[in-house]
């Protein structure tokens, strides 16, 4: 299956976009495997039977299925006894609810088919939401269909009646009061519940001796303790990016995990890049070790060692007049950086913002919010608002829960979520010491690692089942209202601990005595419009002014200074797995993260030059990417990955991974909890570094999958190119020599007029951030199986959007570019032309149809695909477990068919939504569909509007204006194939004087 | 070794082989394909034994009650709805209390469990045919579930195809009723618009009942 590759154009403009280092290094054997139609292997099965064996295995199976197809199923119709408000069998039904995510809470409106929650969308009510969500938000759907989820209490490891397990905790309780709550301790996760707190409160209460810890292993303390050593308290930072038009990331990946609030942020940056003008249009400086999300969308990238992130941010506050930093040397071009970034900030006084990142030491946050107020920033593009509660998130907490127990002060300790026993810092001797307590009761969702250490599991409600109220950063009570019963009657946080009071009540009750407390004036009114609305009326807390009040700040600047010398390690959230709690989740594990591309496992990234010292390589071996691997101290053996952008001396790793239990989980990556300290939390020393002679390990890395060949897809220019003429950034490089247009139709033929509808996709790579949030999604909308990590390692991954990421300039430290990247709607199709079934075919609305039962699967299409968007079944994903649990099959998105092994998928721009929203207009009477009233999924969820849907003839619609706009271009329009996606080019703001 | 020379008897083997293992072997296989093999699915007249022996025509037919009193949904969601037993019970708490027909209504009203129907019209997964935007187009129950109020049992009336389907997809002028008469079960309606020409809804819309793939794949 060889096939001669399109003529290529060298780009002129001295641009090269490269995915992959084999790629920049033009390696030969990349060139031989782009001539393939399909990887080699693609089509072997999983398991090593070759595929004639699988044949005549399945065979048999082929027959009897066919013939049991044409009998009639018996299919039985159950109706209700007694119809439930609100449901007409058929339609989803949304509900406002809220989810507690990293530090703040995301509103959601969850969709609902006979009570069954199918998706999560974003609540544009919601402050944190503005309509969009984030990757794990829309995943959270898929772990409460989790079939490895507990399904009931255990003692010891043995399942219990919920009875028992009610019964020991009252008993736990009632002896807890005979002491005053002697020896009890209570480990929470950083929740930002009032119910919770208020009932941690009655716990206080009763037992007054009891003591209350928190731990959570993405703590963000640094920058509440950074607000008190700069004002004097404890204060939350609410930074509004949206106004700013200089915004400085101090290793903080803002549009992911830092600072809180990744939706808001993407939004507000989004806004700030859509303000094309000189004056107006924000620039971005990030300084970081790893290429992130933000460093990608940044107009310039300082590649720093996280620990001289303070020494960069104390230059920073003396370049701009802030006095008390301590000058600490920096390396020559970071200097340059900070005094072009100085001038800027400068410039842009009350228009400017520097945010530090989580992993930052206090001090860093100090001196960034001392310099914000200085320039005026604050009460601009930030405020301060009163932090949810006094307790610590991080390490500290934990270690001295570890102490109490090994001091056998704790007889019984209540753990509230969370799973300290896999990820507790390694100094803190939590796990050690838990055998020196007498009871310890755990309520997680899984049996994990703490549940098996522990007397009692519990089974704790997902958020989708729970009665609850969470506060965003910002104060906004919203209500968590359930979408369905808890599957396996599991408690919240606040319904155990009424449990163990010995005063059960539901969570409903609770919720509600909690908002009691609030005085609304009409209390069954404001409640009413909570539920509605998805969040509490006026519940925000008040701005909070400051003014420089510096108390330990001095000694703690000096602290943050790093000690040693040698290889730093970082660690952060893992992009799939989160701390953990999305180890099982298949959609976040085969999802590509932002940078690496990286499936079902974790790395450590490490820069080429760190690399060549190590004498460690990561390359491609027949048809797999393999790793060395590197043996970190602590076993802590971990392949590398060589990453571009990754700054020298630093190790990034991520956290979460290498988890235990679960049928998608297990085993997935390593874990790094062995390495992180109370004192090295975030940034550490590695104990050694070695690499471990002859160990490989093949990662499931999707770069260098679907490649577009260098053919210039990605296309920017500069502000001041833009300001002279905004045709300048989409004008193709190539445009001199392109080739005369032909028709794939006989010449003289009149092209399809289309008279009615004609949908189009516009997506601006100008905001787009290349968070993923689009490819869950769309996951979640159109019920997109997953393959396994051997299946990704084969390139059979189904996902219908990719995130395409670019890099450019030298593997060192490139600037990058991502471009979203899914099926184009062609309007002269070259899949249709080769389809012998026609099993894909035009509609005259412009829309690529695919009808998945007529497919029989010859991949013609897929061969024929000049963008590589089409994805083929080469199994039945849905055969065995988990993916046919019950449970699991229940997220499945009823609107959608579920396609079968041997058939070709894609992206349809979401048409069940489209009919739907025709349907509904017909059933009112009219044609006409509002712009804006269809969104695809991914538009949906995107945080910065970068995806627009619509309908080309109407002249008034948003995507229409976009098709016109001066920075609008389709993907190779040499080959006439006439997409109806557009794409509008990126500008960036580059600083001149960093030129 | 020898040669093997078949014994001359084994000639007359032969007729028995084909008579008793052949000759029903292929039997077997052309009524086993026929058996199971015919679409069953695309079958007019499949009459399933529904667990109620419910007669539309004593309802639909002789009381002459609209089709939506029961299938509520019809008009607002894909699916019409089979009524909740709540429904059957708005009558029949009054009326025919002792019947022993009615047995297993009362026992899904007193126990909560859903009377098992059996499915008739069945389409495939992969077909999705929205019940609401028929109706407000103006096609007519009885354009695919035939004279309801005449059948004791329910039976397939039409073949529910998709060449069956494309028919009045291509065509639709002659289903086409004013939205009053949709539910009703009638021999002839005034013709709304002509065979062949552009159909019209009862309010001025024109109609473009989709004929491309997406337009029910999906």
């Amino acid at each position: 299956m060889k096939r001669q590759p399109y003529p290529k154009f060298e780009a002129q403009d001295g641009k090269r976009w490269w995915q992959s280092l084999r790629e920049l290094e033009g390696s030969p054997e990349l060139q031989a495997e782009l001539l393939r139609e399909f990887p080699d292997g693609a089509a072997e099965p999983p398991d090593g039977v070759s595929r004639r064996t699988f044949f005549r295995l399945a065979g048999a199976t082929f027959a009897m299925a066919g013939i049991a197809a044409c009998r009639r199923p018996d299919e039985r119709i159950l109706p209700y006894t007694k119809s439930p408000e609100e449901v007409v069998p058929g339609n989803p039904l949304y509900f406002a609810t809220a989810i507690p995510w990293n530090g703040t809470a995301v509103g959601v409106l969850v969709e609902s088919h006979e009570g069954r929650p199918t998706k999560i969308e974003g609540n544009p009510r919601h402050p944190e939401s503005q309509g969009a969500t984030n990757t794990f938000v829309q995943a959270e759907v898929l772990n409460l269909w989790d079939p490895d989820r507990s399904d009931a209490p255990a003692e010891k490891g043995t399942t219990r009646e919920w009875d028992a397990a009610t019964a020991a905790l009252v008993a736990l309780g009632r002896r807890a009061r005979q002491t005053s709550g002697q020896g009890l301790a209570i480990l929470t996760e950083a929740h930002r519940s009032p119910t919770t707190a208020r009932m941690l409160a009655k716990v206080k209460e009763a037992m007054p001796n009891a003591q209350i810890y928190r731990y959570d292993p993405w703590a963000r303390d640094h920058a509440r303790v950074g607000a008190q050593l700069a004002f004097g308290k404890r204060l939350e930072t609410v930074y509004d990016v949206s106004k700013a038009r200089t915004v400085v990331a101090l290793d903080a990946d803002f549009l992911t995990h830092d600072a809180a609030g990744a939706v808001r942020h993407a939004r507000g940056l989004a806004a700030g890049r859509s303000r094309l003008a000189p004056s107006e249009m924000v620039r971005l400086y990030a300084v970081e070790s790893t290429f992130s999300v933000t460093g990608a969308m940044a107009d310039h990238r300082v590649r720093l060692p996280a620990r001289q992130v303070p020494a960069f941010t104390y230059a920073l506050a003396r370049a701009l007049g802030v006095a008390g930093a301590p000058d600490a040397p920096l390396p020559d071009a970071a200097a340059r950086a900070v005094a072009a970034i100085a001038k800027d900030l400068l410039q842009n006084k009350g228009k400017g913002v520097v945010i530090a990142g989580d992993k930052q030491p206090p001090a860093v946050h100090a001196f960034a919010q001392l310099i914000n107020l200085a320039l005026g920033n604050v009460g601009e593009t930030v405020s301060y608002v009163q932090c949810f509660d006094d307790a610590v998130d991080g390490p500290r907490g934990i270690a001295a829960l570890g102490k109490a127990m090994d001091a056998g002060q704790v007889l019984t300790l209540l753990i509230l979520g969370g799973n300290p026993v896999y990820d507790a810092p390694a100094d803190s001797g939590f796990a050690d010491a838990l055998s020196r307590v007498e009871a310890i009761v755990h309520l997680s969702q899984h049996r994990d690692e703490t549940s098996n250490a522990a007397h009692w599991h519990i089974p704790r409600a997902h958020v989708l089942e729970s009665w609850s109220d969470v506060r965003a950063q910002d104060g906004t009570v919203s209500v968590v209202q359930p979408l369905i019963a808890p599957l396996y009657m599991g408690r919240t946080d606040a319904e155990l601990l009424s449990i163990f009071l010995g005063a059960p009540e539901k969570g409903y009750d609770l919720v509600r005595a909690t908002l009691k407390q609030d005085g609304a004036a009409d209390f069954e009114k404001a409640w009413r419009r909570a539920l509605h609305d998805g969040l509490w009326a006026h519940s925000e807390y008040p701005r909070v002014d400051v003014s420089e009040n510096r108390g330990q700040l001095a000694a703690a600047a000096n602290d943050a200074l790093p000690q040693g010398t040698g290889v730093e390690l970082t660690f952060t959230p893992d992009p799939h797995a989160w701390d953990g709690r999305f180890a099982n989740n298949a959609w976040m594990q085969e999802l590509p993260d932002a940078m690496a591309k990286l499936t079902w496992g974790n790395v450590a990234m490490i820069s080429p030059a760190t690399a060549k010292r190590l004498g460690v390589v990561d390359r491609t071996e027949s048809r797999y990417f393999v790793s060395d691997m590197i043996d970190l101290g602590e076993n802590v053996i971990i392949p590398v990955l060589i990453a571009p952008g990754q700054a020298d001396d630093s190790i990034a790793l991520t956290f979460g991974q290498g988890r235990r239990g679960g049928r998608v989980g297990d085993a997935v990556g390593v874990s790094v909890a062995r390495l992180r300290t109370t004192n090295a939390f975030f940034i550490g020393a590695a104990p050694k570094i070695v690499k471990v002679p002859g160990a490989k390990d093949r990662l499931a890395r999707t770069q260098e999958h679907f490649q577009m060949e260098h053919r210039a897809p990605v296309r920017e220019g500069t502000m001041a190119d833009y300001a002279k003429d905004p045709t300048s950034a989409r004008k193709p490089p190539e445009v001199e020599h392109r080739l005369p247009l032909i028709s794939l139709w006989e010449l003289g033929e009149p092209q399809w007029e289309y008279k009615g509808r004609k949908w189009a996709l516009a997506i601006d790579l100008n905001t787009c951030t290349g968070c993923n949030a689009c490819v869950i999604a769309c996951v979640a909308e159109n019920n997109i199986l997953q393959v396994g990590a051997e299946g990704v390692r084969m390139s059979r991954e189904m996902q219908w959007i990719r995130v395409d990421r670019y890099y450019e300039g030298p593997p060192e430290n490139p600037r990058s570019v991502t471009q979203p990247m899914t099926c184009q709607q062609c309007e002269n199709a070259p899949c249709e032309q080769v389809c012998p079934v026609a099993a894909t075919n035009h509609s005259p609305e412009g829309l690529n149809d695919m009808a998945y039962n007529r497919c029989i699967g010859t991949k013609y299409c897929l061969n024929n695909c000049p963008f590589k968007v089409r994805r083929f079944n080469y199994f039945n994903y849905m055969k065995g477990e988990p993916n046919n649990a019950e449970t699991r099959k229940a997220q499945f998105n009823p609107d959608v068919t579920i396609r079968y092994r041997g058939v070709m998928e894609k992206c349809t721009y979401c048409v069940q939504r489209i009919n739907a929203a025709k349907i509904a207009a017909h059933r009112s009477g009219t044609e006409e569909i509002k712009d804006g009233t269809i969104m695809t999924s991914c538009q949906q969820a995107c945080p910065p509007q970068a995806i627009t849907f619509g309908d080309l003839n109407d002249p008034k619609s948003k995507v229409a204006r976009l098709k016109a706009d001066a920075r609008s271009y389709v993907l190779l329009e040499e080959i006439n194939v006439r997409p109806r996606t557009t794409y509008l080019a990126r500008i960036h703001n580059p600083n001149p004087e960093m030129a | 070794m020898d040669r093997y020379i078949f014994p001359r008897w084994s000639n007359k083997v032969l007729p028995f082989v084909f008579f008793f293992v052949l000759g029903p072997a292929a039997t077997a296989a052309v009524g086993g394909l026929w058996y199971y093999g015919t679409n069953k699915h695309i079958e007019v007249g499949f009459e399933p034994v529904q667990p109620v022996e419910y007669s539309h025509k004593l309802h639909a037919g002789e009381l002459g009650m609209d089709c939506r009193y029961c299938h509520y949904t019809a008009e607002r969601s894909y699916f019409a709805a089979v009524p909740p037993t709540e429904t059957c019970m708005n009558c029949h708490w009054k009326v025919r209390t002792d019947s022993l027909l009615l047995l297993p209504v009362r026992e899904s009203y007193a126990t909560d469990k859903p009377i098992p129907w059996v499915r008739i019209h069945n389409l495939p997964d992969f077909a999705y045919f929205n019940h609401s935007a028929h109706l407000a187009a103006g096609v007519a129950c009885q354009s695919c579930h035939g004279r309801i109020d005449a059948m004791v049992r329910v039976h397939q009336d039409q073949p529910l195809s998709m060449g069956w389907c494309l028919e009045c997809h291509r065509d639709p002028a002659p289903h086409i009723r004013d939205p009053g008469n949709v539910t009703k079960m009638l021999d002839t309606w005034p013709d709304l618009s002509k065979s062949g020409q552009k159909p019209v809804a009862a309010n001025g819309r024109e109609l473009h009942p989709p004929t491309w793939c997406s337009g029910c794949h999906r």
